[in-house]
């Protein structure tokens, strides 16, 4: 038990401190906020650009694509070192699986998703 | 090295493998015909599962991979009520994808989405019945926000998806407490007392919150209304009945198999939830202008009145739930259909104003509504009647007067909305601002077939009721 009220008088303090700042930043806190005020101070580079620019959709496509095969990779080698001792039905089901990824590419290339214009 | 391979019984699984390379081989439709192909095998496949379930197999029953999955008489029920609830989705859709270049993904989807159900429905573990409720989730996303068209879909789509993957989350972080209470994500074997109660209770308390999104329960219910005004009339026909069917089968299962400490709150939070949902979801109601948002929120209330037979499991609660869940999907898929044959492409921003002297221009379909009216507001002769008949006398019959009386009262209130659409067919002056929509056969015929259904259920209810019940040990 101790160890968890240590924890909860832990929390308490954190969120304490953390209201603490954000109060005494509000009561002595010089204004008015200048724009000056709002740029990150000695905590990094000056924002050149919006935070959110617009991603080029086909990058998320290859990217879905590749992360497929990726993980099939993954599974391949643990596959890979027991396919011994997991016999005919390791087999088999190893090809089901690569069989059902490979209808996801074949769907995609029907789909025409494979262009790049 | 000798590793224990999972014992495999694929006969059980018949009618999922039909499901997924149905809609695996729909996705890969092309064509002019496409769109009425994937619709024909689409409904074909849902029609063919909901048949081997309903009436099984030798071996349809049964368990396998190690217990992670099992279907038993029950499961068996909740299939057939969703493959039901898709069935009729599917054949409302016929308008919203015909000028779709991609129409025929509709289908496949739809198939994924019920494939999905399946999976939670039959379930044993967490992890699977998560498996399932992912593979419910991800199609209906993309169904929410078919109609790219419509800002309102996007927005639907959107919402739907971030709080989705919000309760997704909630499940996990459920799953793993319970793992770490019970040692094990399976639903049988717990001990009644159990080493760390708090732990068991806190787990499956995020469980219950994450398929309270599926059933929009109050305080889960908030995507419900803006999702299905923004999408395809068929995809909110679906969403307001079959992921629900899904969701009540895994509380049910949830409900019977854990027993015992740290459980003993489960009654509590689920009446408390049915209580919240009946009140918000009728008061809302009443406001509503948008027929489809009116629908909505009346399915957060019968939602409800759904959650009273988890309190009162112990007793009749089970086949009271399932009784219900049969009648609202007839009859809430029935108001969408009329919505749908009226609708002519308004989708959903559908007002209950547009219905205006419905009686006389097409009288077959304004009765039809005025069934599924009657019935959701729970008037007999017809099945709402008996479902709430049936769920009140459950819950009495375990001692949650005051959560009836709660729904009595509500019920009370609901008789406005309701009977407001059936004044507004009958009574009200049609201003002919509108044509009426020729076509939408299909969903004219579902209409008139749900009708039926709805009446039949109101006179034949005690042999239905009786049928249901055998089905729960």
């Amino acid at each position: 038990m101790s160890s968890s009220l240590s924890l909860f008088i832990f929390l308490l303090l954190a969120a304490g401190s953390a209201a603490a700042i954000l109060l005494v930043s509000r009561r002595v806190g010089r204004r008015p906020l200048t724009a000056g005020k709002d740029v990150p101070y000695e905590c990094g580079m000056l924002p050149l650009e919006k935070p959110d620019p617009r991603f080029f959709v086909r990058f998320y496509k290859v990217a879905l694509l590749f992360v497929v095969f990726d993980v099939e990779i993954v599974f391949l080698y643990l596959w890979a070192v027991v396919v011994r001792d997991l016999g005919w039905f390791g087999i088999v089901e190893m090809f089901v699986f690569i069989a059902v990824l490979l209808a996801a590419l074949l769907y995609v290339w029907r789909k025409g998703d494979l262009e790049w214009e | 090295m000798n590793i224990a391979l999972p014992e495999v019984d694929l006969a059980t699984l018949l009618p999922e493998g039909i499901l997924l390379t149905t809609a695996a081989a729909i996705l890969f439709l092309r064509g002019a015909r496409a769109n009425g192909t994937a619709l024909a095998a689409a409904m074909a496949a849902a029609a063919v599962s909901l048949l081997l379930s309903l009436f099984p197999y030798p071996g349809a029953a049964g368990g396998t991979f190690d217990g992670l999955v099992g279907k038993d008489a029950a499961a068996l029920l909740f299939l057939v009520l969703t493959d039901l609830a898709a069935l009729a989705a599917m054949a409302l859709s016929r308008q919203e994808t015909g000028g779709d270049e991609n129409g025929e993904t509709y289908y496949g989807l739809v198939l994924f989405a019920l494939l999905g159900m399946h999976v939670m429905v039959f379930a044993r573990d967490l992890l699977v019945i998560f498996l399932g409720m992912e593979i419910l989730a991800l199609p209906l996303y993309v169904l929410a926000g078919f109609d790219r068209g419509r800002k309102e879909g996007m927005e639907g789509s959107v919402k739907y998806f971030l709080l989705g993957g919000f309760s997704s989350a909630l499940f996990l972080l459920g799953t793993a407490l319970y793992y770490g209470a019970a040692g094990t994500t399976g639903m049988g074997g717990l001990s009644a007392s159990p080493a760390a109660p708090v732990l068991l209770a806190a787990g499956l308390a995020l469980v219950v919150a994450a398929l309270g999104f599926k059933i929009t329960a109050v305080p889960f219910h908030m995507w419900a209304p803006d999702v299905y005004e923004g999408a395809p009339l068929g995809v909110a026909a679906l969403l307001s009945a079959a992921p629900k069917a899904a969701a009540f089968a895994v509380l049910l299962r949830i409900g019977l198999a854990v027993p015992g400490a740290g459980t003993d709150f489960l009654p509590w939070a689920c009446a408390v939830m049915a209580g919240a949902s009946m009140a918000v979801g009728n008061l809302a109601a009443l406001r509503q202008e948008n027929l489809v948002r009116m629908l909505a929120y009346s399915g957060v209330a019968q939602g409800g009145y759904m959650l009273m037979g988890l309190p009162a499991l112990a007793g009749d609660g089970s086949p009271a739930l399932a009784f219900y869940l049969l009648v609202y999907i007839l009859m809430n898929l029935g108001a969408f259909a009329v919505a749908v044959t009226v609708a002519g492409g308004k989708g959903g921003s559908l007002k209950i104003g547009d219905l205006s002297g419905l009686a006389s221009r097409r009288p077959l379909v304004a009765f039809a509504m005025a069934v599924f009216m009657v019935s959701l507001a729970g008037l007999p002769p017809t099945g709402g009647f008996f479902a709430k008949f049936y769920m009140f006398k459950a819950a009495l019959g375990e001692g949650w007067l005051f959560l009836v009386l709660l729904a009595v009262g509500m019920t009370v209130v609901s008789l406005f909305y309701y009977l407001r659409v059936v004044a507004v067919m009958y009574m009200t002056e049609d201003k002919g601002g509108r044509a009426v929509p020729a076509g939408a056969p299909l969903a004219g015929g579902l209409a008139a077939l749900l009708a039926l259904a709805t009446l039949a259920t109101g006179i034949l209810p005690s042999w239905i009721f009786q049928g249901i019940g055998r089905v729960f040990p």
